[in-house]
């Protein structure tokens, strides 16, 4: 129980607050575990977040099944950290910053770690829509968050809604760019030649590229497991 | 009254591997098909207002099957063969297509799965005369694109004092404290982004359940001939 609320004590300090981390910490040896228990942390409540939002959305009752059922979506967020961590390191290695595979999975662990929360509340009413949109049309391929967005930006009655939905969107910017600010810090701080552009290239690179996984795979199979949860409501909109 | 918990319920593995397996949600869907949810077909003009296209507008339901495109068959009334016309998808993921106007075309939808087979589904006939002009989907509100472009470029600044000189002032007191800052503004952000949202979500809710008053005319159907709707696959 101790080192639960430890473990909770560094999240709080060297994720969220990623600012106070210092490239020497990222690379001292028990790092890595120490980045990943944050990492997880993080993910663990982001997937509570996101727990509420599937209930508040599908308006189903609580059922333990269910509630074990989404988390298994956080696996799919879990192997896309990890390609995205090979990536990183990849473009990297390919802009000549030849830092160790573990000191990079280190720092995106400590930045995830912090971001993944704040993205869950931020992006929590689209999520909301987006669900009820995927629980409707049931094709794993449509991207249902761009579409809940628009939508939610289209709304002409109702300004409140699109204030929200403008707030929203633009603190969830606002932490991806901070945290990539940070670990673009955290890594042209580790190994011998420090190039801060490089650093951001390589970042952007990778960035990208795991978007497009994100698109092609990762978010098609994460909507599958919510339809297949959700099941068939034959509700029309 | 006794009242069992769920966690000792000894077949709760075996239920969700079946929900995972077989997606039998709430409701179970009898085969994989393709359903139509919402169905509008409307006629397109010329400056004149005089008929040019016709423009049909589908939501559908997939029920689990991934479609990488939809195309409409169409042939008009003296016409022997169907011809295709793919369909493109709209901001609301629905699927539009427009074919050239005629009095009476016959049409039928033809969806290609990811995997597998052709899935062939919905038709019917279009009377061109009893079809209701198209409306033209709105493009995004300037000032929401305004209000997004000032915030993004407010915000690349802020995210690029994170990315200072990592050698001079990486643990300094100043960014510390600009950490701390941005840190407070985002979790206050935060809880205020969960606040509205929970308040709108329930405003929304209990919209939705007041009663209908008495004397309310039943909404309109979409379809350019008022057809039932949702229609079902064949």
């Amino acid at each position: 129980m101790a080192d639960r609320i430890a473990i909770v004590a560094v999240w709080f300090e060297k994720s969220l607050q990623i600012g106070r981390l210092k490239p020497g910490e990222a690379a001292s040896p028990k790092a890595l575990r120490e980045a990943l228990a944050c990492y997880l942390t993080g993910l663990v409540f982001s997937r509570a977040v996101f727990v509420l939002v599937y209930f508040a959305s599908t308006g189903q009752k609580f059922e333990i099944g269910d509630a074990i059922g989404i988390p298994l979506a956080l696996l799919v967020q879990l192997v896309d950290a990890a390609l995205f961590v090979l990536l990183l390191h990849l473009c990297l290695l390919l802009v000549g910053r030849r830092l160790r595979l573990r000191h990079v999975a280190t720092v995106c662990c400590y930045a995830l770690g912090g971001q993944l929360p704040f993205i869950a509340v931020f992006t929590a009413y689209f999520r909301y829509s987006a669900i009820q949109l995927a629980l409707n049309r049931q094709d794993p391929s449509l991207p249902y968050l761009g579409a809940a967005i628009t939508s939610a930006l289209e709304q002409r009655q109702d300004s409140s809604i699109r204030i929200l939905v403008l707030v929203c969107l633009c603190l969830a910017v606002a932490t991806i760019l901070f945290y990539s600010a940070h670990i673009v810090r955290l890594l042209s701080g580790l190994g011998a030649a420090k190039s801060t552009a490089r650093t951001w290239m390589a970042y952007i690179a990778g960035f990208c590229v795991n978007g497009l996984a994100m698109i092609y795979y990762f978010n098609p199979a994460m909507w599958l497991l919510i339809i297949r949860l959700g099941g068939s409501r034959g509700s029309t909109q | 009254m006794v009242r069992r918990s769920n966690i000792l319920r000894p077949s709760l593995v075996v239920v969700l591997a079946a929900k995972l397996a077989t997606g039998t949600g709430p409701q179970i869907a009898a085969a994989p098909t393709i359903t139509i949810v919402q169905l509008r077909v409307a006629r397109r003009g010329d400056k004149n207002h005089k008929p040019q296209t016709i423009e049909i507008i589908a939501t559908l339901n997939t029920h689990a099957v991934s479609v990488s495109g939809l195309s409409v068959f169409y042939k008009t009334a003296g016409g022997t063969t169907f011809t295709e016309v793919k369909c493109n998808r709209t901001r609301k993921l629905a699927y539009r297509a427009e074919f050239p106007y005629a009095d009476s075309s016959e049409y039928y939808f033809e969806a290609t799965p990811r995997e597998g087979d052709p899935i062939r589904f919905g038709g019917g006939n279009i009377v061109g005369s009893q079809l209701p002009d198209s409306q033209e989907e709105r493009p995004l509100p300037a000032s929401v694109l305004v209000g997004l472009g000032a915030a993004v470029a407010f915000l690349i600044p802020l995210a690029g004092g994170g990315g200072g000189n990592p050698g001079a002032g990486a643990g300094s007191a100043g960014q510390h404290h600009g950490s701390n800052v941005i840190l407070i503004v985002a979790i206050a952000g935060g809880a205020a982004a969960a606040a509205i949202t929970y308040l709108v979500l329930r405003h929304r809710k209990a919209a939705s359940k007041q009663p209908v008053p008495r004397g309310t005319p039943p909404p309109k159907q979409d379809s350019g001939r008022g057809e039932p709707q949702p229609r079902t696959a064949d």
